[in-house]
């Protein structure tokens, strides 16, 4: 689940087309990660899609709620640079992921 | 009626299976104090998300009731999450908000509640209430694990 980027749109298109999983036309990021909350909780492996606008926007969840209680999320963050109320967003995205502790980050 | 007494009510509708989702602030706080048990998930932090978290376990547990009890405050800062309900019609899916036009964990302050009609949500309005004798929520990642075990068995 997640919120659609221009950068994302071919794998959210497929996604949507995929019959066999249900296209959830989520509102916002922080809607998509409490659901991918309650999928962990149910037992899924639970990815989560976003521009790096959006990503912002989950940060207290990430502090206050996933860091706390060990639960493991999967980010596809788009990266956008341009046009310009892109800017500061794309200066400061990959030092959150650092600052946040987490590893695992390709940026491509 | 207060909201712990509203609460007591709710909590005798739900049953050993049953889910309960606990929302941010004074919600969490009375559910754990008086009616603790292993399928509770506390939602202390990320504060709008708790009925988020209930559709994302509703979705992927066809089979379970899952009930989330959340106050006004915090289901006006996730208003968002109440079109996706209504959208994904989840038909086990119960959402009660505990209403009682305040910020009740930081000092009470006014909300803008009156206005708060958002169908199917069950609005129940309850008088303010305080922290006298409520415990605090102490470690999250021993209480998820008895959650996911819980919901195994």
């Amino acid at each position: 689940m997640g919120v659609p980027c221009s950068e994302l749109k071919d794998f959210v298109a497929e996604l949507q087309e995929d019959s066999s999983m249900e296209y959830v036309p989520c509102t916002c990021e922080k809607q998509a990660l409490g659901l991918a909350v309650g999928a962990y909780l149910a037992g899924k492996k639970p990815l989560v899609y976003m521009q790096n606008s959006g990503f912002g926007d989950c940060l207290d969840m990430i502090a206050s709620l996933l860091i706390p209680h060990c639960i493991p999320v999967h980010f596809l963050v788009s990266l956008r640079s341009k046009p310009w109320q892109h800017e500061w967003m794309f200066k400061i995205t990959q030092e959150m992921f650092l600052l946040l502790d987490y590893r695992e980050v390709t940026f491509c | 009626m207060n909201k712990a007494q509203s609460i007591q009510n709710l909590m005798n509708h739900v049953g050993d299976r049953d889910i309960v989702i606990a929302s941010t602030g004074h919600v969490s706080r009375i559910i754990f104090t008086n009616h603790d048990r292993p399928l509770n998930f506390y939602v202390c932090g990320a504060m709008g998300s708790s009925l988020a978290i209930g559709m994302g376990l509703a979705m992927n547990l066809p089979d379970r009731t899952v009930f989330v009890f959340e106050g006004d405050a915090g289901a006006l800062m996730g208003l968002n999450n109440i079109v996706l309900l209504n959208y994904l019609k989840l038909p086990k899916l119960q959402y009660f908000v505990l209403d009682d036009n305040a910020c009740s964990s930081t000092g009470g302050q006014k909300t803008c509640s009156e206005l708060l009609y958002i169908p199917p949500a069950v609005i129940f309005k309850v008088d303010k209430s305080t922290d006298e004798g409520l415990s605090r929520i102490e470690d999250p990642i021993k209480l998820k694990e008895r959650f996911m075990n819980a919901l195994k068995e």
